[in-house]
C-alpha cells in the first residue's frame, strides 16, 4: 500500500528579508492524521514558515507542498482543504460575530453550523456583538470558530492560544482541537505554531524544533519523552567531579545532581551506580524540557 | 448577493458618502447667466475636488484592508485572487460612475445656463477632464497603494506620476509636434497611463506577499539621523521625557519627511524646466503646471495634521501614549507644536523660499547670514541650504 501523500512538504526552505534569513534551509514533512507541533523560541522563524505554505509570502528558495499541492500554482485548491488561524487576528470592524461569521462561510462548501452554534455557546461569544468591540481574546475565539466550522483536513495554528484566559485555553486545546481530530482522526491533520509548550503536551503526536530559521530537532513525541530524559541522584556527600560521557547537562545543588541524558539514559545510570548514590530515579521531561535540553545540545555542540 | 460583494461595498461606503456629498454640493454653486462659461467653483470642483475624493476612493479599496490589518485575512481564504481583483475594481468603478453621474447631473442643473451659452470646445474640455481625471486617478490609486502599502505616498504619486506625463506629452508635442494634436495626444497619454496602471495593480495584487517590497513602513534614511541635541534624550542619566517626547513626534511624521524630501526634488524639477523652457509662454498649460506646483504644499499641512493622530491609532500606541508619566496635556501641547512647525515649514516656508520671489518680487525673501551659520552646525541644515543654493542658481 502507498505512502499517503503528506499533508505538509517543506524541503530546504529560505526566506529572506533583506540580509535577513528568517527561514534558512528547513526541511520538514507532515503525515495526514498527526497534531504536529512547530515550536521554537520568538523570533526562531515559525510565522514565517506557516506564511510560505500559505502563499502570503514566496520562498527564496527551497519547495513548499500542501496535500502534494504548490500553493502559488494551486491556491484555491490547497485554501479550500485548510483553515488558518493567524497570530495577529484582524476582522472588519462593521461586522459582528454573525456577520463575521457567515462572511467566513461563504467562500466554503462545507460549513458545520452545529458546531458554530456550540462553540459560539462555551466560549460565550455574543453573535450580535460588532467585531471592533471584541477583546483580543474574544477576536481569537472567533477566528477559531471560523477555522473549526468548514472541518478542514489541515488546521494551521499560529500562537492560537494567544489572549485566551486560563479556562478556555485548556477547554479550546483539550475539547476542541481534541475533538475536531478525533472527528476524523485519519485526514485530519493540525499544525501547531506555539512557543507554549505545556499546553499541548497530550495532543501532539509528532514535532519539529525550530531555531534561528533552522530545523534542531524532528521527532516523535513518544520517541523524544523516551530518548530525553532527566536522572535525578543524590549522594551522601557532594560528589566531585563526576565522569558522565553522554550527559547533555549536569546541574549540581549540594549533594543531588540533575543530569540530561539524550538516548544514553541506560549508560548513566550504570555509570551513576558505580558512585553508590543513596537515591537514584529517572523521569521523562516535558516537550517543553525537551526543546530547552535539544537547545542546550546544539549550545554545546557549537 | 455575495459576502465578498457586500463586504467590499460596505469597505468603500464612507469615502463614496463623503464622494457623493462633495459632488452634489456642487448644486449650490453659483451661476452667473451673464458669464458664458462654467464658474471658477465649478472649474475648481471639475479638477480639484472630485479627483481627489475620486483618488480618495481608489486608495481606500486596497488601502483601509492594509491598514485595518485584514489584507492577509483576505489573502489567506480560499477564494480566487482573480476573484477578489475583480470583485473589488468593479465595485471601485460603479462607485465611480456613480459619482460621474451625479457631478453630471449637479452641473446640468446648476451651471444650465453655461451649459448652453459655452462654446463646444469649453464643454469638450471639461467633458473630457472630467471622464480622463477620475480614469487616472482610478488606475493610480489601485498601483500606488498596492506598490506603496501606505495611503500618504499613494496619494501623492497617484497625483504626481498623470500630471507629470501630460507635463512631458505636452512639451514634446509643442516642441516636437503638431499643437493642434496637442488634446489628442494627452489623451492619448492619459488613457495608456490608465491602462498600464490598471494592468500592473492587477500584477502586483494577484503576486502579493503579506509583507511589501520594502520590507515595512517608508522611513527616514538611517544617515538622516535626529541630532544629537533629541539623542541626549534617549538616556536613562539625565531623564528627558519632554525631548523624547519631540522626538518621537518628529519620527511619527517621517513618511510626510520622505514625501517632503521627494516633493521638494520634484519642485526643483519643476524650477529647472521652466527655466529650460523659458517659462513655457508658449503653452499655457505648462506654465500653469511649472508655475503653480507650489500650490500642492497646501496640502503637506492636511496630512501633517491628519497623520499626527492617525498614524499612532492606526500603529496602536496611542493607548500606551496615554499610560506614560507624562501629562496628557504636555504630550497635547508637544503634539500640536511640531504639527504647526511642520504645516509651517512645509506649508508656508518651503513654496515661499522656492517662489516667493517669483509670486511676490516686491517682497524680499531669503535667509539671513546669521541662520546660515547656524544651519551649517548640522547635517539637516546643510541640506536645507544646498536645496536653497539649488533654487537661487535655477531661479531667473
Amino acid at each position: 500500500m502507498s505512502e499517503p501523500t503528506p499533508v505538509i512538504e517543506i524541503k530546504d526552505l529560505t526566506r529572506r528579508y533583506g540580509k535577513l534569513d528568517a527561514v534558512n534551509g528547513l526541511s520538514l514533512t507532515v503525515k495526514p492524521g498527526r497534531c504536529y507541533g512547530f515550536f521554537g523560541r520568538n523570533g526562531a522563524g515559525k510565522t514565517t514558515t506557516i506564511k510560505c505554505l500559505l502563499n502570503l509570502l514566496r520562498p527564496t528558495s527551497g519547495s513548499v507542498r500542501v496535500f502534494g499541492l504548490d500553493p502559488q500554482k494551486d491556491e484555491v485548491a490547497v485554501k479550500s482543504r485548510l483553515a488558518y488561524v493567524p497570530d495577529a487576528v484582524a476582522f472588519y470592524p462593521w461586522m459582528t460575530v454573525r456577520d463575521t461569521l457567515d462572511y467566513l462561510a461563504s467562500f466554503r462548501t462545507n460549513w458545520n453550523h452545529d458546531t458554530e452554534a456550540d462553540l459560539l455557546r462555551r466560549f460565550g461569544l455574543n453573535a450580535d456583538q460588532k467585531a471592533s468591540t471584541l477583546s483580543k481574546g474574544q477576536k481569537t475565539q472567533l477566528a477559531l470558530i471560523g477555522a473549526i466550522c468548514p472541518e478542514p483536513e489541515l488546521l494551521l495554528l499560529d500562537e492560537p492560544t494567544s489572549g485566551l484566559d486560563p479556562i478556555v485555553r485548556r477547554e479550546f486545546i483539550e475539547t476542541v482541537i481534541g475533538a475536531y481530530q478525533s472527528g476524523d482522526p485519519e485526514r485530519r491533520t493540525v499544525f501547531v505554531s506555539t512557543h507554549l509548550i505545556s499546553e499541548f503536551e497530550g495532543l501532539i503526536d509528532e514535532f519539529t524544533i525550530i531555531e534561528e530559521g533552522r530545523e534542531l530537532l524532528t521527532m516523535n513525541a513518544d520517541a523524544a519523552r523516551d530518548r530525553f530524559r532527566k536522572i535525578r541522584a543524590r549522594f551522601a556527600t557532594p560528589p566531585v567531579k563526576l565522569d558522565l560521557p553522554g550527559a547533555v547537562s549536569v546541574k549540581q545543588t549540594g549533594r543531588e545532581l540533575e543530569i540530561l541524558a539524550n538516548g544514553s539514559s541506560e549508560e548513566l545510570i550504570a555509570k551513576l551506580k558505580t558512585y553508590q548514590p543513596e537515591d537514584l530515579r529517572m523521569e521523562s521531561l516535558s516537550l517543553e524540557e525537551i526543546f530547552v535540553a535539544a537547545k542546550t545540545l546544539m549550545q554545546s555542540k557549537s | 448577493m455575495s459576502a465578498l460583494l457586500k463586504k467590499e461595498i460596505k469597505l468603500l461606503l464612507p469615502s463614496f458618502c463623503i464622494a457623493l456629498l462633495i459632488t452634489l454640493s456642487l448644486c449650490l454653486a453659483p451661476s452667473n447667466p451673464s458669464v458664458s462659461s462654467p464658474s471658477v467653483i465649478v472649474m475648481v470642483f471639475a479638477f480639484l475636488l472630485c479627483p481627489a475624493v475620486v483618488v480618495m476612493m481608489a486608495l481606500d479599496s486596497f488601502g483601509r484592508e492594509m491598514s485595518s490589518g485584514t489584507f492577509s485575512n483576505l489573502l489567506a481564504q480560499p477564494v480566487s485572487r482573480s476573484r477578489v481583483w475583480w470583485t473589488k475594481t468593479i465595485v471601485l468603478a460603479g462607485a465611480l460612475a456613480v459619482i460621474l453621474s451625479a457631478w453630471w447631473l449637479c452641473f446640468l442643473v446648476s451651471q444650465r445656463h453655461a451649459l448652453l451659452t459655452s462654446t463646444d470646445s469649453n464643454l469638450n474640455e471639461i467633458v473630457i477632464g472630467i471622464v480622463l481625471i477620475p480614469l487616472t486617478a482610478f488606475s493610480g490609486g489601485l498601483w500606488t497603494v498596492l506598490l506603496f502599502r501606505q495611503v500618504a505616498a499613494a496619494f501623492w504619486f497617484t497625483v504626481i506620476v498623470p500630471a507629470a506625463l501630460a507635463m512631458i506629452a505636452m512639451y514634446f508635442t509643442e516642441k516636437y509636434g503638431d499643437v493642434a494634436s496637442l488634446k489628442n495626444n494627452l489623451i492619448l497619454v492619459l488613457v495608456a497611463y490608465s491602462i498600464a496602471g490598471f494592468i500592473w495593480a492587477r500584477r502586483m495584487f494577484l503576486r502579493a506577499q503579506d509583507t511589501q517590497w520594502t520590507g515595512g513602513e517608508i522611513a527616514m534614511p538611517r544617515w538622516l539621523k535626529l541630532p544629537r541635541f533629541f539623542v541626549r534624550s534617549r538616556t536613562t542619566q539625565g531623564r528627558r521625557p519632554r525631548l523624547a517626547l519631540l522626538a518621537k513626534e518628529f519620527q511619527l511624521h517621517q513618511s510626510q519627511l520622505v514625501i517632503a524630501g521627494v516633493l521638494v526634488l520634484l519642485h526643483l524639477g519643476m524650477i529647472a524646466a521652466r527655466k529650460a523652457g523659458d517659462g513655457f509662454k508658449d503653452s499655457p498649460m505648462l506654465e500653469f503646471l511649472t508655475g503653480q506646483f507650489w500650490l500642492l504644499w497646501g496640502v503637506m499641512p492636511l496630512l501633517i495634521g491628519c497623520a499626527a493622530v492617525a498614524e499612532e491609532r492606526k500603529l496602536g500606541t496611542l493607548e500606551a501614549q496615554h499610560c506614560l508619566s507624562a501629562r496628557r496635556r504636555t504630550q497635547f501641547v508637544i503634539k500640536f507644536l511640531v504639527v504647526l512647525i511642520l504645516s509651517a515649514v512645509f506649508g508656508v516656508v518651503v513654496p515661499v523660499l522656492f517662489e516667493g520671489q517669483r509670486i511676490l518680487p516686491d517682497l524680499h525673501f531669503g535667509i539671513s547670514d546669521q541662520m546660515r551659520a547656524f544651519c551649517a552646525q548640522t547635517p539637516h541644515g546643510m541640506l536645507l541650504l544646498m536645496v536653497l543654493r539649488i533654487v537661487e542658481i535655477l531661479s531667473p
